[in-house]
């Protein structure tokens, strides 16, 4: 009966299009990375928790969001670079069970870190002051702050979109996704591509986390149920795609959020059973980058 | 263009399952055109490879122009100079023709207006993706990205594999316009009239290591070497 009333429509709609934009900036830098190098980073969703973090360490400091918009996903891309030049590079040619044991290892290590560091109670961000009100959309009314949120997930698309079809960085990466030898043969340097593309892959990582505090709470561990949906999106929408990553966000956002409402003892399930679904058809993802030879 | 020799000295290299070169020697001066013939797995792909650094030398010594190329990685190798056509020519299934051309380009390549010149099917096609183009046009791409890089030594691994007559008799004008240019080449081909028309000098190589070298017409002539390691 629910699902009858446009109203209950439009307003899940929007609730589903924001978790999955936020899916979508978590998902895309693990998706390129994992096309570009067959590297698997579980610490992914640290990053998000980090830029939350560090968002409000920066209002506090600075007592703007927008300020903690520039500065956190900027420090959050550091971090990575550290990450990765410490520890990361060196687990690229072992096997895939080392990068996961190791980042799996990170996601605790990340956990304990803001402990120590913010404390174990969850703290809250305030909704900026230009955003915080309602809008009318179609007729219901919705948070503006939520609607920001839809909004910078869609120019991150359009902006990766164009970066990645436009620009000759983009074309490099995609070359290497397609054939990282014959990429290193024309004489492109497809290790610091990597590095380029991984601290941009945090880097979004952050953003997301920023947007995201003034909506969930920022806690210790804030970061695990967002890193297993996020890594679902990657597998169903195929590894080193920009638009399986798109396609994946929206379908798992939607259906988590659908999920949630309609069937909440079920949900993780059918995201999982959707999951298995999607891979015994088509094991490759839905859009996956890589041709299929 | 300023053509630069390359020359191979005892090198082992192979797979995990054991060794495809063993104590492979051969040289390539600068400007000559070398052909590479031997049967099906005699080691002429893994000796490609292993010169682009795609494979390790686990032992011996590759050099070009003089550098010692033995261990840099790949990038560094085509840095220096070495444009590499693979057997599978390498076309990247999501880029268009045109991005295949810009994503290399020296100030020493060919530009692109010439490159359009001399291969009109891929200025029709420019806007295409790897993934649309047939054989003949992949093999002309490899090629023309290659040109792109403003190479002193250009590696062809069997460029003339699969494809049409016609595209055949193209592909080789553009590679005896480049013989006429200086190019220094190694061409792999299994298509013998064809190597001995266009190469200088042919080496054979046999069970991993170099078996015979001489002028087209000593190939030629050598009834027996021809039987022995190439069964013709």
């Amino acid at each position: 009966m629910m699902l009858l009333d446009p109203g209950f429509l439009i307003i899940q709609t929007l609730n589903g299009l924001q978790l999955s934009m936020l899916l979508f900036l978590l998902s895309i830098g693990l998706s390129v990375v994992f096309g570009l190098m067959n590297f698997i980073n579980l610490a992914h969703g640290t990053l998000y928790m980090i830029g939350a973090y560090l968002a409000l360490s920066a209002v506090r400091l600075f007592d703007s969001f927008w300020i903690a918009l520039i500065l956190a996903p900027l420090g959050v891309a550091m971090v990575g670079a550290v990450l990765y030049a410490l520890l990361l590079r060196h687990l690229q040619s072992r096997g895939p069970m080392s990068q996961v044991l190791v980042t799996f290892g990170l996601i605790f290590v990340g956990i304990d870190a803001v402990r120590m560091i913010w404390g174990p109670l969850p703290h809250g961000l305030p909704v900026p002051d230009v955003l915080d009100g309602r809008m009318e959309i179609l007729g219901e009314v919705y948070p503006t702050y939520r609607l920001f949120i839809i909004a910078v997930g869609i120019v991150a698309l359009i902006g990766l979109y164009f970066g990645l079809e436009r620009t000759r960085l983009g074309a490099m990466v995609r070359a290497g996704v397609d054939d990282r030898t014959m990429t290193a043969a024309l004489g492109i340097n497809i290790d610091r591509v990597f590095f380029l593309v991984f601290c941009l892959g945090c880097w979004l990582a952050g953003v997301a986390g920023v947007i995201s505090a003034p909506v969930f709470s920022v806690f210790p561990g804030m970061d695990m149920s967002i890193l297993i949906l996020t890594l679902i999106v990657v597998v169903v929408g195929g590894p080193g795609s920009l638009w399986g990553a798109a396609v994946g966000s929206l379908l798992i956002g939607m259906v988590d959020t659908y999920g949630q409402i309609l069937a909440p003892e079920f949900a993780r399930a059918t995201i999982y059973a959707l999951m298995a679904a999607i891979l015994l058809l088509r094991p490759h993802g839905l859009l996956p980058a890589r041709p299929i030879h | 263009m300023n053509p630069a020799g390359i020359s191979l000295q005892s090198v082992d290299a192979g797979y995990d399952h054991g060794h495809v070169l063993q104590g492979l020697s051969f040289s390539v001066e600068p400007g000559e055109m070398v052909a590479l013939l031997g049967r099906n797995g005699s080691g002429k792909t893994t000796a490609l490879k292993t010169i682009m650094g795609i494979l390790r030398a686990q032992s011996g010594r590759i050099e070009f122009s003089d550098i010692d190329i033995t261990d840099k990685a790949t990038y560094k190798i085509a840095g220096l100079g070495i444009a590499y056509v693979p057997e599978t020519r390498g076309i990247f299934a999501s880029l268009s023709v045109h991005e295949h051309l810009t994503l290399v380009g020296a100030k020493s390549g060919w530009s692109l207006d010439r490159i359009y010149d001399t291969f009109p099917r891929l200025a029709e096609r420019r806007s295409h993706r790897g993934s649309k183009l047939s054989g003949g046009e992949q093999q002309m791409l490899a090629i023309a990205r290659a040109l792109r890089m403003g190479p002193r030594l250009l590696i062809l691994d069997e460029p003339t594999e699969g494809l049409a007559p016609v595209i055949v008799e193209e592909i080789a004008t553009i590679i005896e316009g480049l013989k006429h240019e200086g190019m220094t080449m190694v061409i792999v081909e299994q298509n013998y009239a064809f190597a001995a028309r266009i190469a200088d000098r042919i080496h054979i190589i046999g069970r991993g290591r170099l078996r015979w070298s001489g002028t087209p017409a000593e190939f030629d002539a050598d009834d027996e070497v021809r039987f022995t390691w190439l069964g013709i």
